[in-house]
């Protein structure tokens, strides 16, 4: 079983070791808040209210009760304190009166390990980790084994698509109104041409991100946009097919700095001569078409597989913590019940500093 | 109450101010900084960080995580940005009690943080210079038992 | 005979008691709040083990629901749901006010209760346990000023409470009485009594976390 409360889903899944999942319960607070409302994040507090119901609903599904499970794998961070808390303290409550043995798993790892759920890929290959709160490149060598290459130096890339889409009028989640709305854009050349974006970091060595510049670009360019619209006083009176195309060029441009940033660590890769070469997507923002083609494309123009995994299991949720807990079972990675929580908790601790050279005071 | 301004040249002289400010704090202690987009809350708090850091590490915005912890530093250094925010009852979600009563604080938007406000508390004040790409005034305004502290070591 | 293990993470003071009716099989209280919510469980299995019997031994399960520190009702009470989940137990909250009733008849109880902020949680009840003021969070002036207003600051008072102490400059004239935090044993007997006067069957929902904040907060933008 695993447990993820650590953002704003609270979400519970029971899978098996020979990749079934049996369960897969998710209760996601941001479908019922209006964005502007309630912080998503900090909806967290509902975590108290559903997580007991959901482990219940998950074993119900799933036909087993808690003294059949092998194991509990709970996320333990990065994250919310509070959140992660509450998921953690359920799950050692769990495996104290069942006597079951506990895994503490670092989020990330989650999404990092998730693909190993649903297709057959062989370490070391090339993660490129995209979430509300992430942007960053790694080499899984294999469980518990990351190399960093890159990441973000400011902004994570689904803060850029949330931005966006609040600049635009389109609501929360960014990333879905993004691509929905640019889906509507009949000419994306022209679309590029006419609403130009700047490509921070593009072109440059190394494999780090910035998305900062470009979310204020963002702004710039919609602010111009209003101005020179006659008649249009805000962003609600633009044509609609403004919006459309400024968003296609939004993601164009985004598909390109996320592809000439992995083809630097592509080839940081490929130095280690992995034997079955494969690029990985995951995280919630893998779930956008045209990035994914984007990607895919790059990948088959260098010689990789490109594998990621279903959307349902890009965007948080409890089956990829179980899938890391099952993975971390095998090799005898458990955890003792004193286990502690982490706020912040990188995959790579050993990374380098990402640079900050370009940015100003 | 006293108040000072200092004029800060570049990003390297506020490094400096942060570095001598990070010398003298405490637990329990709380910043509240105050400061337009852009005109370095969070460049400040980094400089911070990393003077009592065993070890230089990354400190990103947390305009989107809502607070950051650095917890390798003792005491640990808790990092909010409330703009996002528009309940107190939120603030306490993220853990503030722990970090006021365990912890460093460092705080941008602290006007979101209502009935909450610590009495003890610096107040420091990050405006742009006019015409001038790399200055900054820095104001600190000390309220409660900063008053009567010593903020830096002349 | 009725075998409860009783649990508070709620105030300054840690503290766990597994008690058959009113005799108590163990106890254990720690001053150290910082990484309770890491070691609640362990502390839970020796404190059991102690007292020789296993999760399917007990018949009850109670928490302290707050008011009090926010992180430690979160940790106290998803570990105690948990339990009670995983165990198949019923769980009783018991509020920290329900733990201070004024002891003498003729007396107003001022109940102050510790926050760690400006604004402490508050509550006034007579000596029947009537509410005279139910529970808020405010200053101590504000208080007194709500205190005066409803025509109750002239009556002999006790003061109680784990912010007792702190209180009592504000009334020099009242008495101070049950000035230590409510401990788990004390909530344990609460819900032992709950559950002999409304059988187990009141403790059929799982109970929540009783935050309470301060009155004068920005308008909620919530649905």
């Amino acid at each position: 079983m695993g447990i993820e409360t650590s953002c704003d889903e609270t979400a519970v899944a029971i899978v098996t070791g020979d990749k079934r999942i049996l369960s897969h319960q998710i209760l996601s607070q941001k479908e019922h808040e209006i964005y502007g409302g309630v912080v998503p994040e900090v909806a967290a507090r509902a975590h108290l209210h559903h997580i007991d119901h959901m482990v219940e609903a998950a074993l119900g599904e799933a036909g087993v009760s808690l003294p059949d499970l092998s194991g509990v794998a709970v996320t333990a961070g990065p994250g919310l304190i509070g959140g992660v808390m509450v998921g953690v303290m359920t799950a050692k409550a769990m495996a104290a009166v069942h006597d079951l043995p506990l895994v503490g798993v670092n989020h990330l790892e989650g999404h990092a390990l998730t693909v190993r759920l649903v297709e057959d890929v062989a370490f070391p290959y090339l993660l490129l980790l995209v979430s509300g709160g992430h942007c960053q490149l790694l080499v899984v060598e294999g469980v518990g084994a990351y190399r960093r290459l890159g990441t973000t130096i400011d902004d994570a890339v689904g803060e850029a698509f949330d931005k966006t889409a609040k600049l635009l009028g389109l609501g929360y989640p960014g990333g879905p109104a993004v691509e929905r709305a640019a889906a509507g854009c009949a000419d994306v050349k022209a679309a590029r041409k006419k609403f130009p974006l700047p490509l921070p970091l593009v072109g440059r060595e190394g494999c780090d991100f910035s998305f900062s510049g470009l979310k204020t670009a963002v702004r710039r360019m919609v602010e111009l946009r209003v101005q020179e619209t006659p008649g249009a006083k805000d962003v609600p009176g633009l044509p609609e097919d403004d919006i459309a195309a400024m968003c296609a060029s939004f993601q164009l441009t985004v598909a390109d700095i996320l592809c000439d940033r992995a083809g630097n660590a592509i080839a940081e890769y490929l130095k280690g001569d992995p034997a079955a070469p494969a690029l990985v997507v995951a995280g919630g923002v893998a779930a956008n078409k045209v990035l994914r083609a984007a990607l895919e494309g790059l990948a088959e123009k260098n010689g990789l597989r490109f594998v990621a995994p279903p959307v349902k299991l890009c965007t948080d949720n409890g089956a990829m913590i179980a899938w890391a807990g099952v993975e971390r079972l095998r090799l005898g990675l458990t955890d003792a019940p004193d286990f502690p929580v982490h706020a912040r908790w990188p995959l790579d601790p050993d990374a380098p500093v990402a640079s900050r050279k370009s940015e100003r005071i | 109450m006293s108040l000072r301004t200092l004029r800060i040249k570049d990003e390297e002289d506020m490094r400096v101010l942060a570095v001598r400010l990070a010398q003298i704090l405490k637990m329990g202690d709380v910043l509240a900084l105050r400061g337009d987009l852009g005109a370095g809350k969070t460049s400040f708090t980094r400089s911070l960080v990393n003077a009592l850091a065993p070890s230089e590490e990354e400190v990103p915005s947390p305009t989107f995580t809502l607070v950051q912890v650095y917890e390798r530093q003792k005491p640990a250094i808790w990092h909010f940005d409330l703009y996002r925010i528009e309940e107190e009852q939120d603030i306490l979600e993220l853990g503030w009690e722990d970090a006021i009563r365990f912890g460093v604080t460092v705080v941008e938007w602290p006007e979101r943080l209502g009935s909450l406000m610590p009495k003890d508390r610096l107040e420091i004040d990050i405006q742009f210079v006019p015409d001038s790409e790399n200055e900054r005034d820095v104001s600190f305004v000390p309220h409660g038992r900063w008053v009567t502290r010593r903020m830096t070591d002349e | 005979m009725v075998k409860c293990l009783a649990v508070n993470t709620a105030n300054a003071l840690m503290s766990l008691a597994v008690m058959e009716d009113d005799e108590i099989l163990h106890a254990w209280q720690s001053e150290e709040t910082r990484n309770q919510g890491n070691l609640l469980l362990q502390h839970v299995g020796e404190g059991l083990k102690a007292a020789g019997l296993g999760y399917g031994d007990l018949d009850l399960l109670a928490v302290v629901t707050g008011p009090g520190s926010f992180t430690g009702i979160r940790i106290g009470l998803a570990a105690m749901r948990g339990l009670a989940m995983a165990a198949g137990l019923p769980l009783a909250g018991v509020s920290s006010f329900d733990f201070y009733a004024a002891p003498q008849e003729g007396y107003l109880n001022i109940i102050a209760l510790e926050s760690w902020r400006e604004e402490l949680y508050f509550q006034a009840v007579d000596a029947k346990g009537v509410v005279i003021i139910p529970p808020v969070n405010e200053t101590m002036q504000d208080f007194a000023e709500r205190l005066d207003l409803a025509g109750e600051a002239d009556q002999p008072l006790f003061i109680t409470g784990d912010a007792a102490e702190k209180c009592f400059p504000m009334w020099p004239w009242g008495e101070l009485a049950k000035t230590g935090p409510v401990t788990a044993e004390a909530a344990g007997r609460i819900a032992m009594k709950r559950m002999a006067e409304q059988g187990v069957e009141s403790f059929a929902e799982r109970p929540g976390p009783f935050y309470l904040r301060p009155p004068d907060v920005t308008v909620s933008s919530k649905k």
